[in-house]
């Protein structure tokens, strides 16, 4: 084969310069600092049982996290509804890429939902839990402390389909909705996960293995792009292993990655077969508890942000909400990057002050 | 061993312990006078006859002397059964494909035996266990077939890629052959993972590890049961119990306050 050139005696070089630069690499992993997600100071406002919510501080106290009395933004409350799978501090990774940081810059109020580590004991949680229990009361909680009566609400993943089933039963609670890289249609012809998933019988798996593990669905994200995923991104390690810093965003990143809580059972179960089988948001068949959700009755603003590679929820899957709900006053936000890269990315920026402004042409 | 055992494929446990069987009773057979067995049920059959009447003792003197014979040919009847052929055995061996199947028939009978008697339950779980472990056995190559298949088009797409290439382009470290091999891979793994049978075939993967899984929990309630310790399915009631009760008094209080205009 003509183009390939690589004479025995390069391949040794190559080989040796691995062996160097996996030494290396090796060396800065035993050097590395610990490193956590999370950077920004916030407070717990409530618990129930494994749910936490917070509230983040605003960026003149950040230099102070144990001041007495916290201070907060004093800008439009928004309350983030995140997804089941991974945590949250994807959101706010490390300091020069925290999109929660930007929100606070931008003057924002961020209540943020953490669901927390459900073990056996809450195999039996399900939709109706997560959506008219805790979530309906985390946003009790932030109408409380700002005494308000209609709250923003900023779902992310499937926290998004969450914030969406929620505001189409509680739309007089629901001033503003943003939905981030949301999916409505879970049968586009790009959802990977959605093909694989038709034919698993998830009612056994959840009968047997109670609790879905992280570690399962964190196999199943990987498989999406294993060469990459589970290969290309080691090696390409070598090339950052020189610079501590880079090092540090690797592992933190890795962490935050493969750190994933196990899904509550009856959860998965209703969420794998009424979303990703059976289509019912899409179709408009989806009940909780008996009540239909109608997104007709999702007639407030809505902004909804959308990752233009995401390879997790393709674009169309998020884009069909717009014919789907009621609003008249509906936004759309392509960013230029994947799922994940909408946190982190350089390209997502200008994204916390996307979302300010647009809240703020919107205050009622 | 003897010629039997040798003449034998050593991969099949069941195989090879019917075989060690008929291999015992032949040697029994062959040598009754220094058969430790023989003499040891002969010694059983006199402890039992000893304080007996003479006929009870004639009859057992005459049983003793059956037992070996009567042995050899429930023996022949059983290898019968579950397909031990010696000759058989060499055939499929020589024919390439058909060994596997021929070593393989033993196993599939006896997962096909009904459980029966008073070790009923412990037969039925292990059979169901060894049923299912076979099936994902027989999935998982398949399913390694089909990542065989990504490889080996990954392959054709890197030949392709590096055939393309500009004179200019020419790959001269492995650094950038591996860049284009992953390329080639993702490619390949994406237009594999899309086709459905793809997605059937991983489904029927999952399902069959489900299956293990079911398997190996029912044996492990089982024991765990016996020894009176909680099981997964008692705490899973205790749970389920709960969260039902929790729901009825939110139902409960919601009602209150609907009737009442009451504050939770």
């Amino acid at each position: 084969m003509s183009n390939l050139d690589i004479s025995p005696e390069r391949a040794r070089a190559d080989a040796q310069a691995y062996r160097d630069q996996l030494g290396r690499a090796l060396h800065a992993l035993a050097d590395a600092r610990h490193v956590v997600p999370g950077a920004t100071p916030r407070d717990v406002i409530y618990t129930e049982d494994k749910v936490s919510l917070f509230r983040y501080r605003a960026p003149e106290s950040w230099n102070d996290a144990a001041d007495a009395v916290p201070r907060y933004p004093a800008g439009p409350a928004i309350l983030i509804c995140y997804a089941l799978i991974n945590r949250p501090s994807m959101m706010d990774l490390q300091a020069d890429r925290s999109l929660i940081r930007g929100l606070l810059s931008n003057g924002l109020d961020v209540y943020l939902i953490e669901w927390g580590s459900p073990d056996g004991s809450d195999r039996f949680l399900d939709l109706n839990d997560y959506i008219n229990r805790y979530l309906h009361r985390c946003i009790d909680q932030t109408l409380r402390v700002r005494g308000e009566d209609k709250v923003n609400l900023v779902g992310v993943c499937q926290g998004g389909t969450l914030s969406l089933c929620y505001t189409a039963l509680h739309p007089e609670r629901v001033r503003n909705l943003i939905a981030m890289v949301t999916p409505v249609d879970f049968h586009t012809p790009n959802d990977l996960i959605s093909k694989w998933v038709r034919h698993v019988d998830v009612d056994t798996l959840v009968d047997k293995f109670g609790n879905v593990s992280g570690e399962t669905l964190n196999g199943v994200f990987l498989s999406l792009l294993p060469f990459r995923l589970m290969s290309q991104k080691y090696v390409g390690f070598m090339d950052i292993a020189a610079d501590p810093a880079q090092v540090e965003n690797f592992l933190r990143m890795e962490q935050w990655i493969f750190d994933s809580p196990d899904n509550p059972g009856e959860m998965f179960r209703q969420f794998s077969n009424w979303f990703y089988k059976e289509n019912r948001l899409r179709n408009g068949t989806l009940q909780i508890r008996g009540k239909p959700i109608d997104l007709r009755r999702v007639s407030m603003p809505v902004l909804n942000i959308y990752a233009m590679q995401d390879h997790i929820v393709p674009p169309a899957s998020s884009l069909c909400m717009k014919d789907l709900i009621g609003t008249s006053d509906y936004t759309e936000h392509a960013v230029p990057s994947g799922h994940i890269g909408i946190y982190v990315s350089s390209k997502s920026r200008e994204l916390p002050a996307t979302i300010a402004n647009w809240l703020r042409a919107r205050p009622d | 061993m003897g010629p039997v055992t040798e003449a034998l494929p050593m991969t099949d446990p069941v195989q090879l312990w019917l075989a060690a069987q008929r291999e015992l009773v032949e040697r029994w057979m062959a040598a009754p006078e220094a058969s430790v067995l023989q003499s040891e049920v002969q010694r059983w059959w006199q402890a039992i006859a000893q304080n007996a009447s003479p006929d009870a003792q004639a009859l057992s003197h005459q049983l003793a002397q059956l037992g070996p014979a009567f042995l050899a040919g429930a023996g022949d009847a059983l290898f019968e059964i579950f397909g031990i052929n010696v000759g058989a055995s060499n055939v499929g061996a020589a024919s390439g494909d058909a060994a596997p199947q021929a070593m393989h028939a033993p196993f599939a009978r006896w997962l096909d035996v009904a459980p029966i008697g008073y070790f009923r339950e412990h037969q039925q779980h292990a059979q169901d266990l060894a049923r299912a472990l076979d099936e994902y056995r027989r999935i998982a190559e398949r399913m390694a077939g089909a990542i065989g298949h990504v490889h080996a088009d990954a392959l054709e797409r890197l030949a392709k890629k590096i055939n393309q290439l500009g004179a200019d382009e020419v790959v001269r470290d492995t650094r950038r052959l591996y860049a284009l091999w992953i390329e080639s891979g993702e490619q390949a793994f994406a237009e594999h993972a899309r086709a459905d049978a793809f997605g059937r075939l991983q489904a029927e993967l999952v399902n069959a590890g489900l299956h293990v899984r079911v398997a190996q929990q029912a044996i492990a309630e089982y024991f765990l049961k016996s020894l009176d310790l909680p099981t997964r399915a008692e705490l899973n009631s205790v749970h389920k119990r709960l969260k039902d009760m929790r729901d009825r008094i939110e139902e409960l209080e919601a009602e209150v306050v609907s009737r009442t205009g009451a504050k939770r």
